[in-house]
């Protein structure tokens, strides 16, 4: 399951949407905004994406990690617009039978999620100054 | 007159004051590559040299295709500066 959206996350449902019975291990990443960034006090994030390429991107890591890991439910959400300090940005649960796969799938996916999904960062500081995040040029290349 | 639109973001889309789409005007018969677009947008928008970008052509990367892959209008087209996301 995988989706970006506008709405808060509810971990709880993230959660509840990773549980599997013949799954012995969940792991559960969440990034959230930060109150700096290079030294720099930061107020809010605004985030922005190409959605229908950012789905299929969504789409093509969660087909990867649950094939390479054996995956037994797999969720990212990643969240867009306007975030405050401490809102969550991503969520990933992954769960899987034993905890090694479910450790290094997660890793795999919040990586994979910032190194090829169509989504962009601006950092907003308290005196309302904004910059666009340095990134990564998209490319076809995985 | 052949139109293309192209989706902007990010960066990008504040260089060309805050449009999230463009639409560019060749002259019918044009063989519009990657190359023209570019050479196009950077005359409309100068400041767009300052930012690294890629296209994408529906839905796909558009960066490991031919030079000679031309374009149409019923293409989408979307101008990607580098992503930050997670």
């Amino acid at each position: 399951m995988f989706a970006v959206t506008r709405k808060p996350i509810d971990i709880s449902n993230i959660l509840a949407s990773s549980e599997d019975s013949s799954a012995g291990a969940t792991v559960l990443f969440i990034g959230s905004v930060r109150d700096h960034n290079d030294s720099k006090k930061v107020s809010e994030i605004y985030y922005e994406a190409y959605e229908k390429m950012a789905e299929n991107t969504l789409l093509e890591i969660e087909d990867q990690v649950s094939k390479k890991w054996h995956v037994k439910k797999f969720v990212a959400i990643h969240r867009i617009g306007n975030l405050k300090v401490n809102e969550i940005s991503v969520a990933i649960a992954i769960s899987t039978e034993h905890r090694q796969d479910a450790f290094e799938a997660c890793r795999y996916t919040i990586e994979s999620i910032k190194m090829r999904t169509l989504i962009w960062k601006k950092e907003i500081s308290d005196s309302g100054t904004a910059t666009w995040k340095d990134g990564i040029l998209p490319s076809v290349k995985k | 007159m052949t139109s293309i639109r192209v989706k902007l973001f990010a960066s990008a889309k504040e260089v060309a004051r805050g449009n999230s789409e463009i639409t560019l005007e060749f002259t019918e018969g044009t063989i519009i590559t990657f190359t023209e677009l570019r050479k196009r947008i950077l005359q409309i928008y100068p400041k767009l040299a300052q930012i690294p970008f890629v296209f994408a052509i529906n839905y796909k990367i558009a960066d490991e295709l031919p030079t000679t892959t031309t374009i149409t209008p019923s293409d989408e087209i979307a101008l990607l500066p580098p992503i930050s996301g997670g």
